[in-house]
């Protein structure tokens, strides 16, 4: 990959203080969302304002910083739980669930709620990246189909069948995951 | 949140992507958060500007990064880095070494190697079979066998969890020993790792094959056999393949080094591939010395097999009761009335029958211990075995005898015992065929000189020896009343000794014995009359406030309940004109003396209580009346100043502080130097100087937390047990824990062959680290000074008193000559 010459870059981004203090309250929820706890949003933000730092000085400009910035966390907060789970990704026309943990957990564990939300964490983690994107933004960022397609460069037709299919699949996970409970 | 444009959703997926939609942390743990991040990138930006220009760059930092010595802001460069580079990472991770600057291999040469092969034998051997011989072969399981001290896993959010021996091994994590710890670790094939301390690896498998990624610190590594796959060891900048060998690892920041014991090991290293033989080294940088293989093993607790060996039969050997104390003896009143010289043993038969079975068995159970034995134990076995066999036909005791000869001298040593059985006088004569046997019904009088041993049969002629009604009798029937295990005792007064007739000491007592399974010693040393010089300066024990002021880190304590405190004061005066370097004392020296002395009290202590340099010296005195003492004190430094002035050099210096209500006085040498300072203050009834005020502050504390030396478990688990409370004197050490870090420092100066005068000897270097506390009470007492310690030289004193060595005996004896320590409690 190519590695930026930190001797010969531009001067430090004069912009960079003025971005993260904009910006930086929207990175860390965003993170905190997909890992679920505030030290990994810490790296995440720590990670997506570094990456900002090391920009190219002749790189393309950003359009809209918001919405990127809050695709960078998400992508990054991904990129972190699937690091911390190091398993490899499933593509996406892999239609069978793949069982994360041992199933036959006990009724009154699988309800909880707080198990659930970890257990969907650790799902997205085992996701394409991109689906996990996608997936995130509609879901846990609140992001309606066009913006989606606007962001990734698809179609919202595309967006909504992949949502669909992605839905469908962690619907028969949770219910493999539950073990009968379901 | 808009689903509506899709199916039903799950109820509980539908509830946890809702909750997690609306999970939002604090605004307080956000700015925290990015207080900490914006610190980061300031300080990363800063660090951007210094050269890191690509994939060398960064994982040439890894190391630093691995060891914690990477700057913050380049740890958070490279970290992110490690993030977004997949070769990087697999450098970082192991799985590929890095290729560094170019370095030459180094190997030893022939000589060398095959020397170091052949030296290290040993501790291989030792170490294969140990492996085997206490935990078998693989299986399947991955735990720590064996700790010393602290080995524990770093877990993945940076904590430590101590592991403890027998538990198993996390998966991946990193396994850590702390300082002077090390573990031997049992891994899922059947290999064991031995860590040194401060190392740390963790493991990763992959197929078939196992890697060790050393991160830090030494091993080394028993591989077991396998018929597929590889056991390798990573470090930061060469990998080891190997299969059932034994090796170790070193890995350091400045490189690694390989050197192989046994088998063959493959080194990668900059995509060349080296092959180890044992006795073959390997570095993989310029800036690592070759050693031996053996320097790189000598660490390994294997090494020491033997000598843990001899402390499992030491340990033995103590457990072996003594005989019971005698409380009366039939044979002193047999003695005649010149005798001068007393020693009495208990029969050691039983004792040395049981002892000798029980070393038997040692020995039967370890290779070690017999190969040592056959070499070392010399004639040790044939005497032992005639002294129980001689003590079957002796009574309990056994008692050596001197006899005042002409012109003041002492002839030969008699023995004198109760017999059991018949036999002994032929037993004798058969082993020791020069030797005079005198046989009395139920008695027998030997010894090496015919005239003392008729000297003694003669006595017991009589119905009474004549020794009985003597001031010399009375003493030693006085140590029988407390309880007699090994005694030796002395009448100097008849014996005509010149350095004894100046001191004035009439007799000498030193007793041996073993009560509660400890062994006590003391020496009692009686005078004609008062006591004279030092020993008369002496008060009855008392309690000794002063040590309230002393901490359980002291290294060194001193102190003295005195009868008249102007012997101290004389030798203050004395150290006060050394301290100034003059040596000269004002013209009214006497006077000032005095009116000091009339302040003090009765009791001072002396101790060295914190760091070495500058010297922490604390001075505690009663003093009974503070004012009057600063007055004297203020006199004397008065007078020295005029006498230095009027010989044309400089005065001291004083001053005056108060601090926390408290007055602070200082009285140092005229140009400023720390060692020159003496700083005092006065605390409930006593005067507390010492070179600083914090030492000063410190003392106080002590005294107020009540955590004074007296009331440490170091110090209670030494002192003698008897029936006094308190004590005349005291000295106090626990020199090794201070020297032993100097002791190291200049031994890792002096070649090994020229410790001990290279003869040989012993290490005097090694006998400091080893020093263990010593505590040795005095009790004075009318016309005797009582010394008594805790301690075990019942060999030493056992093998002088046998051999007649009554100088031997009695060295051995005084507790001063047992610096190396006494058995800890």
């Amino acid at each position: 990959m190519a590695v930026v010459d930190t001797a010969t870059a531009r001067p430090p981004e004069p912009d960079l203080e003025r971005m993260f203090k904009e910006h930086h309250t929207l990175v860390f929820r965003a993170a905190y969302r997909i890992t679920g706890n505030a030290d990994d949003a810490e790296d995440v933000m720590q990670t997506v304002f570094l990456r900002m730092m090391k920009r190219e000085p002749g790189a393309e400009p950003i359009a809209n910083l918001a919405s990127f910035l809050h695709r960078s966390a998400v992508n990054a907060a991904l990129d972190l739980a699937r690091q911390r789970q190091n398993i490899r990704n499933i593509p996406m026309d892999e239609m069978e669930p793949v069982l994360a943990e041992p199933a036959f957990r006990s009724p009154e564990r699988a309800h909880a709620s707080g198990e659930i939300r970890e257990w969907l964490r650790g799902a997205l983690a085992r996701l394409n990246p991109r689906i996990a994107e996608m997936f995130s933004m509609r879901f846990f960022e609140g992001k309606d189909n066009p913006e989606i397609a606007r962001l990734m460069n698809t179609t919202p037709g595309t967006v909504a069948v992949t949502l669909s299919r992605t839905r469908d699949r962690l619907q028969k996970e949770l219910q493999a995951y539950m073990g009968g409970a379901a | 949140m808009n689903l509506e444009s899709f199916e039903p959703m799950d109820p509980r997926l539908e509830q946890a992507v809702t909750e997690i939609h609306n999970d939002e942390p604090d605004t307080a743990t956000i700015e925290a958060a990015a207080e900490r991040v914006w610190a980061r990138l300031a300080a990363a930006q800063h660090e951007g500007h210094e050269h890191i220009r690509g994939c060398d760059d960064f994982q040439a930092l890894i190391p630093e990064y691995r060891a914690g010595r990477l700057p913050i802001a380049r740890a958070t460069l490279l970290k992110d880095h490690l993030h977004e580079c997949v070769a990087c990472r697999r450098v970082y991770e192991g799985r590929v070494v890095a290729m560094p600057v170019a370095s030459q291999t180094r190997k030893a040469s022939n000589t060398v190697r095959w020397a170091t092969a052949a030296g290290v034998l040993l501790a291989a051997g030792l170490t294969v079979w140990f492996a085997m011989d206490q935990y078998g072969g693989r299986s399947g399981r991955a735990f720590i066998q064996a700790v010393n001290g602290t080995v524990y896993e770093v877990t993945a959010d940076g904590n430590l969890r101590p592991l403890a021996s027998g538990q198993d091994l996390p998966d991946g994590g990193e396994i850590r020993t702390a300082k002077d710890s090390d573990a031997m670790v049992q891994l899922r094939d059947g290999s064991v790792v031995e860590l040194r301390e401060r190392s740390g690896f963790s493991t990763v498998a992959s197929a078939n094959d196992l890697t060790i990624r050393l991160n830090r610190g030494s091993i080394i590594v028993q591989a077991a056999k396998r018929r597929t796959g590889h056991l390798y060891v990573a470090t930061t900048d060469c990998r080891v393949a190997v299969t059932g060998t034994v090796f170790s690892v070193v890995s350091g920041v400045k490189g690694s080094r390989v050197s192989v014991v046994e088998g063959e090991v493959h080194v990668a290293q900059n995509n060349q591939d080296h092959v180890l033989h044992p006795g073959d080294q390997m570095a993989t940088s310029l800036a690592i010395e070759p050693g031996t293989v053996r320097d790189d093993v000598a660490w390994s607790r294997n090494k020491d097999k033997l000598g843990q060996q001899l402390d499992k039969l030491r340990v033995s050997l103590q457990q072996v009761p003594l005989p019971a104390m005698r409380y009366s003896s039939k044979l002193l009143d047999r003695l005649p009335a010149e005798t001068v010289v007393y020693g009495s043993i208990p029969n050691l038969g039983p004792y040395l029958a049981q002892t000798q079975a029980l070393f038997g068995q040692n020995l039967a159970q370890s290779p070690e211990l017999r190969a040592f034995w056959s070499t070392k134990g010399g004639d040790i076995d044939r005497t032992v075995e005639k002294l129980r066999a001689a003590s079957e036909y002796l009574g309990d005791e056994i008692v050596m005898l001197g006899f005042a000869g002409e012109n003041g001298q002492m002839d030969g040593m008699a023995f004198l015992a109760e017999t059991k059985r018949d036999g002994f006088a032929e037993f004798l004569k058969k082993e020791l065929p020069g030797a005079a046997v005198e046989m009395r019904p139920g008695l027998v009088a030997f010894g090496p000189h015919a005239a003392s041993v008729a000297r003694l049969a003669s006595a017991l002629d009589k119905p009474a020896g004549g020794f009985q009604g003597t001031p010399f009798y009375a003493r030693i029937a006085e140590a029988y009343r407390n309880g007699a295990g090994m005694m030796l005792a002395a009448d100097l007064s008849q014996m005509h000794n010149p350095q004894a007739e100046a001191q004035g000491v009439r007799y000498f007592l030193a007793e041996q014995k073993e009560v509660n399974k400890e062994m006590e010693l003391r020496a009692t040393v009686g005078f004609a009359g008062e006591r004279p010089g030092i020993a008369g300066w002496l008060g009855a024990p008392a309690a000794m406030g002063s040590l309230d002021y002393v901490s359980p880190e002291a290294t060194l304590v001193t102190g003295f309940v005195v009868k008249d405190p102007k012997a101290i004061v004389d030798q203050l005066s004395t150290v006060g004109g050394n301290f100034v370097g003059r040596g000269e004392g004002p013209a009214n020296g006497v006077a000032l003396t005095k009116e000091l002395a009339a302040s003090l009290g009765g009791e001072f202590s002396l101790s060295f209580d914190g760091p070495i340099f500058p010297p922490s010296w604390k001075l505690i005195c009663e003093v009974y009346d503070p004012v009057a003492a600063q007055a004297a004190l203020q006199h004397v430094v008065e007078a020295f100043n005029a006498e230095l002035v009027k010989n044309g050099k400089k005065p001291l210096r004083t001053a005056t502080e108060t601090a926390e209500g408290r007055t602070y006085y200082m009285i140092a040498g005229a140009d400023p130097n720390p060692i020159t300072e003496a700083h005092y203050t006065f605390a409930d009834g006593y005067l507390i100087a010492g070179p600083t005020r914090a030492l000063i502050s410190k003392a106080l504390q002590t005294k107020m937390a009540g955590t004074s030396i007296t009331r440490s478990s170091t110090f209670l688990a030494l002192e003698p047990r008897d029936h006094y409370a308190n004590y005349s004197a005291l000295i106090y050490e626990n020199l090794g824990k201070t020297l032993a870090p100097f002791a190291g420092l200049i031994g890792s100066f002096v070649p090994p062959q020229a410790r001990g005068g290279g003869r040989g000897g012993p290490d005097p270097l090694a006998a400091i680290s080893d020093m263990k506390p010593l505590l040795i009470g005095a009790y004075a007492e009318g016309d005797t000074i009582t010394v008594a310690a805790n301690g075990n030289m019942l060999a030493k004193g056992m093998s002088n008193m046998l051999g007649g060595n009554l100088l031997g005996v009695i060295g051995s004896a005084m507790p001063m000559g047992q610096m190396q320590g006494a058995r800890r409690r």
